[in-house]
């Protein structure tokens, strides 16, 4: 197979095995759209339950599953995955790369996605899927809700985390690295700006979920006590998901943010009003919102002064919102505003969007929180910011690059229409939600006097529903029968219109260049770039099903999980191995990064997401010891001395990791090799000991489930372990290879950033031997 | 009459919902106006800064503008939060000489101690005019007590104990309901609230026989 | 990069545990063992990253992703504990 050309669009092949990022942003962009046919059809089941209190439509358990599939459905695989269908086209296009910095990564996150939601689909059909709410409860779901199914869900939230996790290096480093010389870093287009704000973003917060999903899981499937004992509990999850929740709000928001930005210009024929106040305020809001989560949990009875914290930043955080809306709007003075269809969804959304962050302030004042939390107002309030503001402004992004993306114009007329039924359809259905605010969430039984308003939203909800097909017939309808768009249909000012619609594989005849801060393209010299770039790959898909059959093998039948383990292990040392050519622009605008490559650089960003994943593992050791009145005193439970050798002899490999770097650098195959094999070595030592640790803890009846300070030190060292062997793994890998010569004079720069893996689980025990053995 | 949960809400209630839809209408109203003046006419010039294609993003001056607009919302906010704080101060604060009850949370109901030991499950009967203050707690998942007609609601944490109180002025039942999903019955975890007249409730309390 | 560094670093990497042991072993208030004892782990970490991961040599850019992490973990535990602080649970 030649995998330097795409097969052709037809063919089967080209969709399973593609890495160039338009066709993973069209695979995005399908099944993104497919799950929102799920999550839309699910809502409007229980939505047809709620036309009449006491209607049998939905048993309350299928009520329950219903509720929260579709809000997880929604907010995970519908809304986010929707924003990277339009960023995976986009961005490169808008930055003028060839393609992202890691193109099998980018396909590895597509897969994994699409197998985590096929898990999730798939815990229907086992006894029960999640039924405890999108935001997973405790102690509801660590032991209230003991159904198969809810742990093969909650796997395949853990998939969705580990895609997130890989296209949230992969944008970092290609926002980056891979821009045209003179894009500076504040010239970006408003989307790319969106983009790269909601990657940092997931940086920190999905780690955070991950964290609490492996602490929930090993309380279900082990037994660890994190969340059945009061001392961490419901408000150690309250904290651990609204870290990641709350950010997640803007996560969901800010590529609809840039979408506003980009199409405004196009549509109102002016400069956006203070675009860098816009910018700035942006980067106030990323990083106010890992300050505010608190706000949902202002009944929990927290302390006062965290309470008036959380208030402020709370509230805080609506100036800026305040700036950017209102630069949107000032925008449109003195403008030529053409309202096409795109341009309508903007307004509109803003519009809603307006109505949304008003009621916002509303539950951030802690006196009004106290009545409307968990009713009716906080579901219109989140819908009119993420189904409204996100969703909405998100489809304006889909028809503002349909004719980039297939070359033909969809049908104005209809889309026009789209957009007057969605106006309606949304307000019908969510406006009632406001006024109906008395009313309890998720619940299937209500007040006789609220029948007229939830009848009314019933309506509005097959409007809404209904309002999708016609999109999606005008989408399907126009790919065949649509006006020729041309390159650039709007008059658009941005890169992604200055090439052909749809583009070439490589995206630009030509690098582009702003130099002389107007866009001029360099003359491709085809014979200086020797081989074509690679756009086919086996691995990703294989890779992906490999972790869906593991995962899924845990909740159906353990042979399952052998074969995927096995497909596993083929799978990544197939991506190892496989010859694979992209390379990194040559001309290319990289503040702050130019001294870094772009592998150094995704390692750190990598690293930077483990850094909270442990963090948030050893505050949650912080937090429960806090809350436990009694804790046993060092040396009593844990033996200081296992916890002293190890340290040393952790210690001790990071030294040889070290030296088999310095080796590989003067050249000698011999001390590589040797001092790599010293690290094994010794990093199995690392584990045996652990595993006696462990052993007599067990032949002292000491297991998971004995108290918090047994779950806690088994589930942090357990994690740290699990890292630990797969770096050994990964030793055994770079020993054989070194063994036959490998990074000796070149190459060495692998085992540079092995290192920065191993130190990193180094680090971390340096923190945990003297949190659990000594303090 | 001291003031009740209900009256500390509808003010703050009323005075956000009359900022905020006036802010929402004024915002909106300008956003069609501008829409609609600026619309694009056939005859109409591009403005002379239209983006040219190709080009570096450039943007409109106008810090001066946003800076006084934001001036402008930040007052109504601040004014919004130190109204919260005042109210706030309020809820926190429970007026002495109250009746003390424990409510016990469990899938699916409520479980209510009075304070000389007698225990119903499902029913709180209460005087008027005395004020109430409940020590709620859950026997298992996290549920939410929500009396919403007296604008009272509170946590229910397994293993820990928040505090609520209210004081109704008017003798009627009044539904308790769970506000935060704690399985197949959340739908149906309801509890009465009866608030009786002090003399009736002082004959009933102390016929009451206690183990 | 001098190999005598990485038996520098490894040197006060292995003193600073024998530190961590001895200061166990002192008798100090409570806090004051526990003050130290968490300040050396930092100290070691900062070794570590600065001299093993190399970010003592790389731009300051780079390490600002991992240290925006911290700050993060740093927010995440310093608001979550102090909000139950003085809270009775069970």
């Amino acid at each position: 197979m030649d995998s330097h050309q795409l097969p052709p669009s037809y063919s089967i092949k080209r969709w399973l095995l593609t890495t160039n990022h338009k066709d993973v942003g069209i695979l995005y962009l399908v099944t993104s759209l497919y799950f929102l046919i799920l999550g839309g059809v699910l809502a409007l089941i229980f939505r047809l339950q709620l036309a009449q209190p006491g209607l049998n439509i939905l048993s309350p358990p299928a009520f329950n599953q219903a509720v929260t599939i579709h809000g997880l459905v929604m907010v995970l695989f519908v809304v986010s995955p929707l924003a990277f269908a339009l960023a995976n086209y986009v961005v490169p296009l808008q930055i003028g790369a060839r393609d992202l910095a890691f193109p099998r990564l980018n396909a590895l996150s597509y897969w994994l996605y699409l197998f985590g939601g096929l898990l999730v689909m798939i815990s229907f059909f086992q006894d029960r899927t999640l039924d405890v709410g999108w935001t997973l409860y405790q102690p509801l779901t660590s032991v209230f809700s003991p159904y198969v199914g809810v742990n093969t869900g909650g796997l395949g939230l853990a998939l969705l985390t580990a895609s997130v996790t890989v296209s949230t290096v992969n944008f970092v480093v290609t926002i980056f690295r891979s821009r045209a010389k003179g894009l500076r870093l504040t010239a970006l287009p408003m989307f790319t700006v969106g983009v790269l704000l909601t990657v940092l973003m997931m940086l920190y917060a999905f780690p955070a979920l991950l964290a609490g999903i492996i602490l929930l899981a090993s309380d279900r499937i082990l037994g660890t006590v994190y969340f059945t004992s009061p001392q961490g509990g419901a408000i150690l999850w309250d904290h651990i998901f609204w870290f990641f929740g709350h950010p997640e709000v803007y996560i969901v928001l800010f590529p609809a943010l840039g979408v506003f930005g980009d199409i405004l210009v196009t549509f109102s024929r002016r400069p956006l009003f203070a675009r860098r106040i816009i910018i700035a305020a942006m980067v106030v809001v990323a990083t106010l919102s890992f300050l505010v989560w608190g706000h949902h949990m202002f009944l929990t009875g927290m302390h006062p002064d965290v309470r008036r914290a959380f208030t402020v930043t709370t509230i805080a955080i609506s100036l800026p919102f305040d700036a950017i809306i209102l630069s949107f709007i000032y925008t449109l003075a003195k403008a030529r505003i053409e309202l096409k269809t795109p341009m309508l969804f903007v307004l509109g959304s803003i519009a809603i969007f307006i109505i949304g962050g008003i009621t916002g302030v509303f539950l951030g004042s802690i006196a009004l929180d106290y009545v409307l939390r968990g009713t009716y107002f906080v579901v219109a309030h989140f819908h009119y910011t993420m189904a409204g503001g996100a969703l909405v402004g998100l489809i304006a992004g889909v028809y503002y690059w349909y004719p980039k993306m297939t070359g033909r114009m969809f049908s104005e007329k209809l889309g026009r229409i789209h957009f007057i039924l969605t106006m309606i359809g949304f307000n019908t259905l969510y406006f009632p939600f406001f006024l109906s605010w008395e009313m309890p969430r998720r619940v299937p039984i209500y007040v006789e006097s609220l029948v007229p308003l939830q009848q009314i939203a019933t309506v509005g909800g097959f409007i809404f529903g209904a309002s999708f097909l016609v999109m999606f017939w005008n989408l399907l309808y126009s790919l065949r029968y649509g006006e020729p768009a041309g390159s650039n249909p709007w008059g658009a000012h941005t890169l992604e219109w200055m090439t052909e619609s749809p583009p070439p594989p490589h995206n630009f005849d030509g690098t582009p260049t702003f130099v002389d801060g107007k866009l001029s393209f360099i003359a491709a010299n085809g014979a200086a770039h020797g081989e074509p770039e690679t756009h086919l790959s086996r691995w990703p898909f294989m890779l992906s099903l490999a972790s869906f059959l593991a995962l899924l093998g845990l909740t159906t039948h353990l042979l399952v999980s052998v074969v995927g383990v096995g497909l596993l292990a083929f799978s990544v040392l197939g991506l190892a191995g496989e010859r694979f050519i992209s390379r990194e622009e040559d001309l290319g605008e990289r503040w702050p990064f130019e001294r870094v490559d772009r592998m150094k650089l995704a390692w750190w960003t990598f690293i930077s997401s483990e850094v909270v994943l442990f963090g948030v593992i050893l505050s949650a050791y912080v937090y429960v010891r806090t809350a436990s009145s009694t804790w046993p005193a060092p040396g009593t439970l844990l033996d200081i001395g296992h916890g002293a050798v190890n340290t040393f002899i952790l210690l001790t490999s990071s030294l040889t990791v070290v030296l088999a770097l310095a080796s590989s650098r003067m050249g000698s195959r011999t001390c590589t090799a040797g001092f790599l094999a010293a690290t094994l070595g010794l990093g199995i030592l690392f584990l045996f000991n652990k595993y006696n640790e462990w052993s007599e803890l067990f032949s002292h009846g000491i297991t998971f489930s004995s108290g918090l300070p047994a779950s806690t030190f088994f589930l942090t060292t357990g994690i740290h372990g699990a890292h630990v062997f797969a770096g050994l793994l990964a030793l055994g890998y770079l020993f054989a290879r070194a063994l036959k010569g490998a990074y000796v004079g070149k190459g060495h720069e692998t085992l540079e950033y092995f290192g920065y893996y191993w130190h990193f689980v180094d680090i971390v025990w340096v923190f945990i031997f003297p949190l659990f053995y000594l303090v | 009459m001291v003031a009740t949960t209900v009256d500390i809400f509808t003010s703050l209630w009323s005075i956000f919902s009359t900022l905020g839809v006036l802010v929402g209408v004024v915002v909106m109203a300008y956003m069609v106006y501008l829409i609609v003046r600026n619309r694009a006419k056939p005859e109409g010039p591009e403005p002379e800064d239209a983006p040219k294609p190709g080009e570096l993003p450039r943007e409109q001056k106008g810090a001066k503008k946003l800076l006084i607009s934001v001036i402008l919302s930040a007052s109504i906010v601040l004014t919004l939060i130190s109204l919260t704080f005042i109210a706030l101060d309020n809820l926190d604060r429970p007026p002495a000489g109250a009746m003390e009850v424990k409510v016990i949370a469990f899938q699916w109901g409520w479980k209510f101690i009075y304070p000389n030991g007698y225990e119903s499950i499902g029913e709180l009967r209460i005087p008027r005019g005395t004020p109430v203050k409940l020590y709620v707690t859950s026997q298992d998942v996290f549920h939410n007590m929500g009396i919403i007609s007296l604008r009272l609601k509170v946590d229910a944490i397994p293993g820990k104990t928040n505090i609520a109180w209210t004081r109704v002025y008017e003798t009627g039942v009044y539904d308790i309901r769970c506000f935060e999903l704690c399985g197949d019955g959340h739908g149906v975890m309801i509890g009465k609230l009866v608030v009786m007249d002090p003399e009736e409730f002082n004959s009933w309390y102390s016929s009451l026989q206690v183990s | 990069m001098r190999v005598w560094v990485y038996f520098a670093v490894f040197a006060a990497l292995v003193l600073m545990t024998v530190l961590e042991l001895v200061v166990f072993g002192m008798p100090l208030p409570r806090l004051i063992i526990d003050m130290s004892i968490v300040g050396l782990a930092g100290g070691k970490a900062l070794l570590i990253a600065l001299f093993f991961q190399h970010l003592a040599y790389e731009p300051k850019s780079l390490s600002s992703f991992a240290l925006l992490g911290i700050g993060g973990v740093v927010a995440f535990l310093i608001l979550s504990v102090y909000s139950i602080i003085g809270i009775a649970f069970g």
